[in-house]
């Protein structure tokens, strides 16, 4: 029988899906150690497993254990990666500053958006809960985000997402940035009447979302 | 309305017993009523038969917030989970779990139930004894509770909530012992509650997101299901009817509830679609929570043919609906016309009590005197 020898990056993928944490930290090291460049593994091996991970939670297979214990995984192996990626270009697939807007102490969706993108190679700027329309301008001119992400659970507050667009509008940069809004009360019809560039029903879509965003 | 027709008609719908209507109930939390005050009023006299309990000048005392939870600042209840908020007359989050730190789990104590509630308000048993008593003696029913976040979401209040997920995730054997302390407190709860003679019994615990459960069905029959199905079993045993309240999907784990003994249910339409519900007709009572995020966007006439559609999908001759529409601060004033008009044509009143209701009638009256 034919013997298939399973590549180290491979192998990374797949202990990260199955969210190993301690067998991601010794594939991550062990790919380093064979001089594969820290950025190819961040791609082929994290991120690979982190797209995997998010195919799975959109179809229904992984909840939300599964989808932070994967989480997990990738940040064990992407603390031993980062010190290396510094010199490296295109590290970052680029900044999503991430916040639930004012009234609303909600964040455990945003706290799943973020996981997902940060598996997906963006730098998150995650500014909280509570975030009232002058901090997020202030983070937009801050960190130059590419993504803006706006988040909340409460009917009664997802109206400030608006408060929000039009702060960025009053002060001019709001076309320095792309908006996306989400939170269980959110839909595409509300995100287009205030004027976000974009919806996404859950975690793993907001990632295609930004991508798409991203690329365009 | 004499209240032993409203118990007759909740009874009769529960049991699949031919109800006279459809007990439907149109609830407004105390911030809705903070905004509209007397034009809220308005709405409310003119749709009376919704509200049978309801008295002019009623929406003052509602407007207030009826405990510490609702007010803005911090709060800590009695597990020691810091609540925050900052929008009065709606309830805050836990923000601070006393469990994130797994050495003081050994020493950590649950309140005792039968001095205080979790919030931490002191309890009399007795005197809730003879409210019930009182409530028999009028022809009424008599409701018990527990609080909105009675388990799982205790368990998530205590160790945090991505500490929880990840310790499921890994097996972390410690949850078994946070499981059972939050168990042994809601057994001794059990044991107090059935000894006031309540006929039903409210239970809410979120296990829904938007578009899933948190966990995954089989995560929820290895954790939860087995303590759901051990104190609803009390109380079914008992003769007492179980009605589970979740936020968020729980169709997929509709059938193991109603396995675990839960007589009615609260699905929210949107994360369960009408549908789904529709393919569980007839197996139990369904108070149908509906669409409250529509309530707030839509329009009055697409709120008019939701509430029709979803009534007319899921009534039956012989019982087994109810309807349950909630108003948060930000609903226009004319949606909730357009709610409290449809819900009237299409419903009768309801002898059950939302969580508010039946929190601030047990716990006002223990501490201010029978």
């Amino acid at each position: 029988m034919e013997v298939i020898e399973v590549g180290t990056l491979e192998k990374l993928r797949d202990a990260l899906i199955e969210g190993k944490v301690e067998e991601v930290k010794h594939y991550t090291q062990q790919a380093l150690d064979e001089n594969t460049p820290a950025k190819t593994i961040l791609d082929q091996g994290l991120i690979a497993g982190m797209d995997v991970v998010g195919v799975r939670f959109k179809e229904g297979e992984y909840f939300l254990p599964e989808v932070l214990l994967c989480a997990k995984a990738m940040h064990a192996g992407l603390d031993l990666l980062k010190p290396l990626l510094v010199g490296e270009s295109g590290q970052s697939a680029g900044t999503v500053v991430l916040g639930t807007v004012k009234g609303d102490l909600h964040d455990i969706g945003k706290r799943i958006v973020k996981a997902m993108l940060e598996g997906a190679g963006y730098e998150v700027i995650d500014i909280g809960v509570d975030v009232d329309a002058e901090k997020f301008v202030e983070s937009v001119r801050k960190h130059k985000p590419l993504v803006l992400g706006m988040s909340a659970l409460l009917t009664t507050t997802m109206r400030y997402m608006k408060t929000v667009i039009d702060a960025l509008q009053n002060e001019g940069i709001r076309d320095k940035v792309k908006i996306i809004v989400g939170g269980a009360p959110v839909n595409e019809e509300f995100a287009k009447s205030v004027g976000a560039d974009g919806y996404a029903p859950n975690a793993s879509e907001a990632v295609d979302l930004v991508k798409r965003l991203t690329a365009a | 309305m004499e209240l032993k027709e409203l118990s007759e008609a909740y009874l009769k719908a529960t049991t699949f017993q031919n109800p006279p209507w459809i007990p439907g109930k149109v609830a407004f939390l105390p911030a809705t009523w903070k905004t509209y005050g007397e034009e809220l009023e308005k709405v409310v006299l003119k749709y009376k038969k919704l509200f049978p309990e309801y008295k002019p000048g009623d929406y003052e005392r509602l407007a207030k917030p009826p405990h510490p939870r609702y007010m803005p600042g911090k709060f800590t209840d009695a597990w020691g989970c810091v609540w925050s908020n900052d929008y009065e007359g709606l309830a805050g989050v836990v923000t601070e779990s006393p469990l994130k730190d797994w050495k003081k789990l050994e020493s950590f104590l649950p309140p005792d139930p039968e001095k205080m509630d979790d919030y931490g308000d002191l309890v009399d048993w007795d005197q809730r004894r003879r409210q019930m008593e009182r409530i028999h003696d009028l022809g009424g029913l008599a409701f018990g509770y527990f609080i909105h976040g009675f388990f799982f979401m205790r368990l998530f209040y205590l160790r945090g909530f991505e500490e929880l997920m990840l310790d499921m995730a890994m097996g972390e054997r410690r949850v078994w012992t946070l499981i059972k302390k939050v168990r042994e407190y809601n057994l001794k709860l059990a044991e107090l509650w059935l000894k006031t003679g309540i006929d039903v019994v409210w239970f809410g615990d979120d296990l829904g997101t938007q578009e899933s459960l948190m966990i995954s069905p089989k995560m929820f029959r290895e954790y939860i299901k087995p303590f759901y199905k051990e104190i609803f079993g009390l109380f079914k045993d008992a003769g007492v009817y179980v009605y589970f309240h979740s936020d968020g999907r729980i169709v997929d784990i509709l059938e193991d509830l109603i396995e675990c003994g839960v007589s009615i249910v609260n699905p929210q339409i949107g994360p369960n679609t009408v549908e789904e519900l529709e393919r569980l007709k007839g197996r139990v009572c369904m108070d149908v929570d509906l669409d409250r995020q529509l309530f707030s966007t839509g329009t009055p006439n697409q709120i008019r043919e939701h509430i029709h559609c979803v009534i007319e999908a899921m009534k039956q001759e012989e019982g087994g609906l109810m309807a349950y529409a909630e108003c948060s601060p930000e609903v226009p004033l004319e949606n909730i016309e357009a709610v409290c008009a449809t819900m009237s044509e299409l419903c009768g009143p309801t002898a059950m009590k939302d969580f508010v209701q039946l929190q601030t009638a047990t716990l006002l009256k223990s501490n201010g005197g029978d």
